[in-house]
C-alpha cells in the first residue's frame, strides 16, 4: 500500500480546495444576507402587493442583478469545487484502487462488501449528477471503482468549511454519526441494539460511528452506488473496523423481517423520490424489531420554517444545482409519512435538533415491544 | 451497469434540472457578465493558492535553510497558520467582489 487511504490533497490542490469553501461561505452567508436585507427592505416595499409566496417572492428576486450575481457565483462555486476534488482524485486514483485491492483481499479483513448486479438504480441517483458531481454517484470508469466516492469525500470538509464548521478544532469526521447515536440513546435510552443498519451510508464515513457508539452491535451500511459502497468497505477495514456493506435499494432490501434494533440514515432522503420515502419508510417497519428505534436524519429546510427570500434560494438547487427532491421533500410531512409506513402515532415523529451551529430534522418512529 | 438503471420510475417526474456535464448555465442578462465573473474569481483564486505556497515555501527555508520540492508539495500548516491564511482568503475575497455586492446591493 503507497498511499493512506482516502482523499489526499498536496498543497497546492488543498490550498485551492480551502478558496472554494472560502467562495462557498462568502456566498451562502455575506451575499445571502445583502439579498436577504434587499428583498425584505426594498423589493417587498416596491412591489404592489407582499409576495405570498416562494414563487411570488421568485419573481420580486429573478430580476435583480444582485440575486443574478449570487446565481452566477453558486453555480460556478460548484464547478470549481468538482475541479478542486478531481485534480487530486485523477493524481491518486491509481493508488488508491491499489489500496482498495489490498484492503478488501487482506485475509486480516473484518467485515465484508458485497455487491449485486440485480440492483435496479433508481432516479435520481441514476439519472441526476446529484448536486452536479461530474458522472454522479454510481458511474464506473475501471474495475474495483472509488473514483465517484474518493471526489464525494472531498467535498465533505470543504463543505463543511463552507457552512462555518471547520477551521476551529477539527470535528471529527464520523461527527454527524455521533450526533445520530447520542440522538438514538436520548429517543431511547432502554435500547442496546445489537444490530443496526445505515441507509444510504455513501462513502461510510458515518457508518464507523455507530460501530464506535455501539461496539458490541453488528453494523451494517447499505447504498446503491458501487463506487461509494466499495470506498466505505476500504475506509472501515483501513480503521481496522468489522463492518458489513452491502449495495441494495434502501426501498427494497434483502434483509429478513424484523432484523434490526437501529436503523438511521443521513441525508439520504432528499435524494430520493416521493415513493421512495414511501417504500423505505414501509421496509424500516418492516426492518425494525419489536421495541426497536429507526432514526433519520435529513436537512431542515421545511417551508414553515423558512422565510421566503430563503425558500427561493434553497428552489434554486432544483433548478440548477442537481437537488430535484430538495423542496419536494421540505414538503413532506415525515411523521405522516412513517404513520403510513405503520408507526403508531404516538411513536411517530418529526423533530428538529442542534448540534453546534447546525440544526437537523430527525424522523422515524419506535415499533412496540 | 448501465443495463440496470431504471428511467422509467413512475416518480422521474423531476422539475427540469441541470442536464449532466451543463457547466455553462449563464445569469446576467449579458452572459459576457458571468463569464468575467467567473474568469475574476478563477484569477482570485490562483493568487490565493500562490499566495499560500509561497507561505509555505517562506515557512520552510526560514526553518530548513534548503527544501525539497516533495516535502513543498506536501507541507500542510498546522492549525494557527491555517486559520491565518484562512482570514486571508476571506479578506481577499471580499475584497475582490465585497464592492461589487455591496453596489448592487444599494438601491439605484
Ligand atoms: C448525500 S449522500 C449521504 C451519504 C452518507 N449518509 C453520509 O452522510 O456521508 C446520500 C446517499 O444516499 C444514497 N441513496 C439514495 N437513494 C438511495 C436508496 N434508495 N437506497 C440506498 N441508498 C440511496 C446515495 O447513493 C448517496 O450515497
Amino acid at each position: 500500500m503507497k498511499e493512506k487511504f482516502g482523499f489526499a490533497p498536496n498543497t497546492d490542490e488543498a490550498s485551492r480546495q480551502a478558496f472554494v469553501a472560502s467562495l462557498k461561505k462568502f456566498v451562502n452567508f455575506d451575499v445571502e444576507a445583502q439579498l436577504a436585507d434587499l428583498f425584505d427592505n426594498q423589493l417587498v416595499s416596491a412591489a404592489n402587493s407582499p409576495p405570498a409566496n416562494r414563487d411570488e417572492a421568485a419573481a420580486l428576486l429573478e430580476p435583480h442583478p444582485l440575486y443574478q450575481l449570487w446565481s452566477s457565483l453558486t453555480f460556478h462555486s460548484q464547478n470549481l469545487m468538482w475541479d478542486a476534488v478531481q485534480t487530486t482524485t485523477d493524481r491518486t486514483i491509481e493508488d488508491q484502487v491499489e489500496s482498495y485491492r489490498a484492503l478488501s483481499q487482506s485475509p486480516d479483513c473484518k467485515g465484508s462488501v458485497s455487491l449485486s448486479d440485480k440492483l435496479c438504480v433508481k432516479a435520481p441517483v441514476a439519472t441526476t449528477e446529484i448536486h452536479r458531481q461530474p458522472g454522479g454517484y454510481w458511474r464506473e470508469k475501471r474495475s474495483d471503482d472509488i473514483e465517484a466516492a474518493l471526489n464525494y469525500s472531498g467535498t465533505v470538509d470543504l463543505y463543511r468549511n463552507a457552512k462555518g464548521m471547520g477551521m476551529g478544532a477539527k470535528p471529527s469526521a464520523d461527527a454527524i454519526g455521533q450526533f445520530v447515536a447520542a440522538i438514538a440513546r436520548k429517543y431511547a435510552p432502554d435500547l442496546e441494539p445489537r444490530s443496526v443498519l445505515d441507509m444510504g451510508c455513501g462513502t461510510g464515513e458515518q457508518t464507523l460511528a455507530y460501530k464506535r457508539a455501539f461496539p458490541d452491535a453488528n453494523v451494517t451500511g447499505i447504498d446503491v452506488a458501487r463506487p461509494f459502497i466499495r470506498f466505505a468497505h476500504g475506509l472501515a477495514e483501513s480503521e481496522g473496523m468489522a463492518i458489513d456493506f452491502a449495495e441494495m435499494d434502501a426501498g427494497a432490501t434483502a434483509f429478513d423481517d424484523e432484523s434490526f434494533d437501529l436503523i438511521v440514515s443521513i441525508i439520504m432522503f432528499h435524494e430520493t423520490t416521493k415513493a421512495q420515502v414511501h417504500d423505505i419508510m414501509r421496509e424500516c417497519w418492516r426492518l425494525i424489531r419489536p421495541g426497536g428505534l429507526v432514526l433519520h436524519l435529513d436537512v431542515p429546510y421545511q417551508p414553515d420554517r423558512m422565510p421566503l427570500v430563503k425558500q427561493v434560494t434553497n428552489n434554486w438547487q432544483v433548478r440548477h444545482n442537481g437537488e430535484p427532491f430538495w423542496s419536494g421533500f421540505a414538503d413532506l410531512d415525515m411523521k405522516e409519512e412513517a404513520i403510513k409506513a405503520g408507526f403508531a402515532p404516538d411513536s411517530a415523529f418529526a423533530t428538529y435538533e442542534g448540534q453546534g451551529p447546525a440544526i437537523y430534522h430527525f424522523f422515524g418512529g419506535r415499533k412496540p415491544s | 451497469m448501465s443495463g440496470n438503471i431504471s428511467e422509467t420510475d413512475a416518480d422521474s417526474e423531476f422539475p427540469s434540472g441541470p442536464r449532466p456535464g451543463n457547466r455553462e448555465t449563464t445569469f446576467f442578462d449579458d452572459p459576457v457578465k458571468d463569464h468575467l465573473l467567473r474568469a475574476l474569481v478563477t484569477v482570485t483564486m490562483e493568487l490565493s493558492v500562490t499566495r499560500d505556497r509561497l507561505a509555505s515555501l517562506e515557512t520552510l527555508l526560514v526553518d530548513e535553510g534548503s527544501i525539497s520540492i516533495d516535502i513543498l508539495n506536501s507541507h500542510m500548516p498546522d492549525l494557527a497558520t491555517a486559520q491565518a491564511r484562512e482570514a486571508e482568503r476571506s479578506k481577499l475575497i471580499q475584497d475582490v467582489l465585497g464592492p461589487l455586492v455591496k453596489r448592487l446591493a444599494q438601491a439605484d
